[in-house]
């Protein structure tokens, strides 16, 4: 990412060269401030990427344009996804065993973009090895293998990172700014919903392949639509409440797209929260009428994180007639200039809604490899600069832990038909378990 | 929504979407009771003329006629058939300009036997954006006499207003026209006591909203007109006649009526 790019992000969030009161409730991007570049001296992360597929191509083409990265190894098992990379980083090294990129002493940091149930063991070695790990989400394919990964992070006191791209997306974060600042007044309930209307399938070259190309279909190495797609919008329960569920139910099917793939492709989970309050998540791939989105619903007013939209509960008071109640409450008379063409309701706030930040930048989560604007390339920026430095950044690792483990508890629920509480073993030293 | 203010003993009612704008009403010196018991009855009254005289609204009695006047001639209610004598009128005092049909009045034929309401020609509606807020404020003047309210403030969406009596801290209500154009600029004050005013323009953000039916064109002026008069309807028909009638015949259209007072602004 750029100068100016980053200082484009700062702006949205109008934090003036990353200082001020903003930043002390945005931890995790302190590091990410413009002031702190000084600290980095011009140097470049070397960085591995291990798992060159679709994602991994995406991260590259991002990190090229990164003057802090310098993209040293590739590897993959897949020999035409390896080549790919190599065409677009003719420089680096390739490997088709991480073990030896890990033995690398060249390799300062790690990005991991390879199926799921490979990101625990791959993360934990790599941290035990020394490397800073950028790890795409969820975190890890069961409840063991996320708390693991978080022990070996807090115990190595390496450099972690997960793809939780929501936490270095500019409308979320004002978005959220505002939930937290009482801008929608108390919240009552989260809505997370994802509609796809396609078989997710990649295509195969020859069938003994399809296990591993299409890896996301199969439970051996992936929580289908809970670890892929409900792990991003379940955080949102966590930043907007500060607090976790304390129990899970829902339900899961395999409905619709019946072709040997046994993960659910059809599923409904409720997050429970102590105060009452509720977190929905609802994903259905054969129809994609309501696309993508995370909605959260306050007693004065609803945000939709995605289209970075707030409605407001009730319209605003027209201004001049506040003004006029004003005056006569404080027993003073005046003027009020309000006298003009007709107001058309049309464009009002309650309506249309009002852009959280300007220039927004919305996708409708059909893109299955990454979309712009999204937050993911000023996250893996920031992982450059944490791998320059040395420094863990705050909060990240916690959220995308416990939306990996709500994503995976959701799953276990619907499995086993059955309220799960939230397990004593898997609660960390965040939120209200601090 | 509604709010008392004890105070001040000062009721705000409003109806955020209505006649295709907003309803502000400040009801003042009556009582919280007698206060709401006005507002519930004039937001009635507004609601039932929405559904009456709104043609973006499929159900109400003047999309009925835009939909069937071509075919065959339509009965007309008696509250209806009564405006459009009274737009019929209008059409001739403003010298054509106000002009219900948007496009040619002559295109419609009133039955004075029957009461029934024919287009001459397909294609023909009726659009009564340019008199339905004056109809609604006056209706709003009725019901605030009979209850015996002589101080409010009823704002329609600030292009249509009502002052009735004073301000309680001064000795009319004073209501400033800003520039569209530029920002805190103000054209100028209108002070109504008993009186409505009504405000036409094109703004930056909403050009071209308002049809010359001697042309068939748009207004493209910076023009801002506001008219002031003790009869709402009247302010209402004014404010859209002078936004598009040439100079030269101003005077003889104001001749027609009896007004207060008129603001005519051409920005540069």
């Amino acid at each position: 990412m750029t100068e100016l790019g980053r200082r484009d992000f700062f702006k949205q969030l109008s934090v003036i060269g990353g200082g001020g009161l903003l930043l002390s409730s945005l931890p995790w991007l302190e590091g990410f401030a413009t002031d702190k570049q000084k600290e980095l001296k011009g140097e470049r992360a070397k960085i591995a990427i291990i798992g060159t597929g679709s994602r991994g191509l995406y991260h590259i083409n991002n990190l090229l344009a990164m003057p802090n990265a310098d993209i040293v190894a590739l590897c993959d098992i897949y020999p035409p996804h390896l080549e790919e990379a190599g065409v677009l980083c003719p420089k680096a090294k390739k490997y088709t065993d991480y073990h030896e990129v890990l033995a690398s002493p060249d390799i300062e940091g790690v990005l991991i973009a390879c199926p799921l149930h490979e990101h625990a063991p791959i993360t934990i070695a790599a941290l035990n090895a020394g490397k800073h790990v950028f790890c795409e989400k969820s975190m890890a394919r069961t409840l063991e293998q996320c708390k693991a990964m978080y022990d070996t992070y807090k115990s190595t006191g390496k450099v972690l990172y997960i793809g939780q791209q929501r936490l270095f997306d500019a409308k979320y974060i004002k978005a959220l700014e505002k939930v937290h600042q009482g801008g929608i007044g108390e919240v009552v309930g989260i809505r997370n919903f994802w509609f796809r209307n396609n078989d997710w399938r990649r295509p195969v070259p020859e069938p003994a392949l399809e296990r591993q190309i299409n890896w996301r279909l199969y439970k051996e190495y992936s929580g289908g639509l809970m670890t892929e797609l409900a792990t991003h919008q379940l955080q949102i329960g966590s930043w907007a409440l500060k607090s976790i569920p304390d129990y899970v139910m829902g339900s899961g099917d395999l409905a619709f797209w019946k072709d040997g793939r046994d993960v659910y492709d059809n599923v409904n989970v409720i997050y429970h929260y102590e105060s009452g309050v509720k977190m929905t998540f609802e994903s259905i791939i054969s129809n994609k009428r309501y696309g993508m989105d995370e909605q959260i619903l306050g007693h004065t007013g609803t945000l939709e994180l995605a289209q970075g939209k707030y409605y407001p509960e009730e319209p605003k008071p027209a201004p001049g007639i506040q003004q006029l109640i004003n005056q006569i409450e404080h027993k003073a008379f005046d003027n009020i200039s309000i006298a003009g063409p007709s107001w058309v309701p049309e464009t009002a706030a309650d309506v249309q809604g009002e852009y959280i930040v300007k220039n927004v930048k919305t996708h409708d989560g059909s893109n299955t490899t990454g979309a712009v604007g999204d937050g993911s390339v000023e996250l893996v920026s920031s992982f450059c600069d944490s791998v320059i430095t040395g420094k863990p950044i705050p909060v990240l690792v916690e959220e995308a832990y416990y939306s990996s483990v709500l994503a995976l508890l959701g799953l276990q629920a619907m499995e086993e038909h059955r309220i799960i509480e939230f397990p004593e073993e898997y609660k960390i030293p965040y939120l209200n378990h601090a | 929504m509604v709010a008392f203010y004890e105070s001040s003993n000062l009721l705000h009612g409003s109806l955020p979407y209505i006649m295709g704008t907003r309803l502000d009403a400040l009801i003042l010196n009556v009582g919280e009771a007698e206060a709401k018991a006005i507002w519930e009855r004039m937001s009635g009254e507004i609601i039932r003329l929405d559904g009456l005289l709104n043609k973006f609204d499929p159900e109400s009695e003047l999309s009925f006629i835009n939909r069937q006047a071509y075919e065959t001639p339509v009965p007309v209610c008696d509250e209806l058939w009564n405006i459009l004598l009274d737009c019929e009128l209008y059409h001739k005092l403003s010298l054509g300009y106000f002009d219900i049909t948007l496009k040619d009045f002559r295109q419609i034929y009133l039955d004075k036997e029957e009461h029934t309401l024919r287009f001459l020609e397909e294609g023909i509606q009726l659009d009564l954006g340019g008199y339905a807020k004056g109809y609604a404020l006056e209706k709003i003047r009725d019901i605030l006499q009979r209850e015996k309210c002589f101080q409010a403030l009823i704002n329609f969406g600030n292009s249509s207003i009502l002052g009735l009596g004073t301000h309680p801290y001064g000795e009319n209500w004073s209501i400033g026209i800003p520039n569209p154009y530029i920002l805190q600029e103000n054209l100028g004050t209108m002070l109504l006591k008993n009186t409505a005013m009504s405000t036409s323009g094109n703004m930056p953000t909403h050009t071209k909203h308002i049809l010359d039916p001697h042309t068939g064109l748009y207004s493209a002026k910076r023009r801002v007109v506001s008219v002031s008069s003790a009869n709402a309807i009247e302010a209402e028909i004014l404010s859209t006649t002078l936004m598009v009638a040439d100079k030269e015949n101003i005077p003889e259209i104001l001749s027609h009526f009896q007004i207060n007072q008129y603001l005519l602004f051409d920005l540069p």
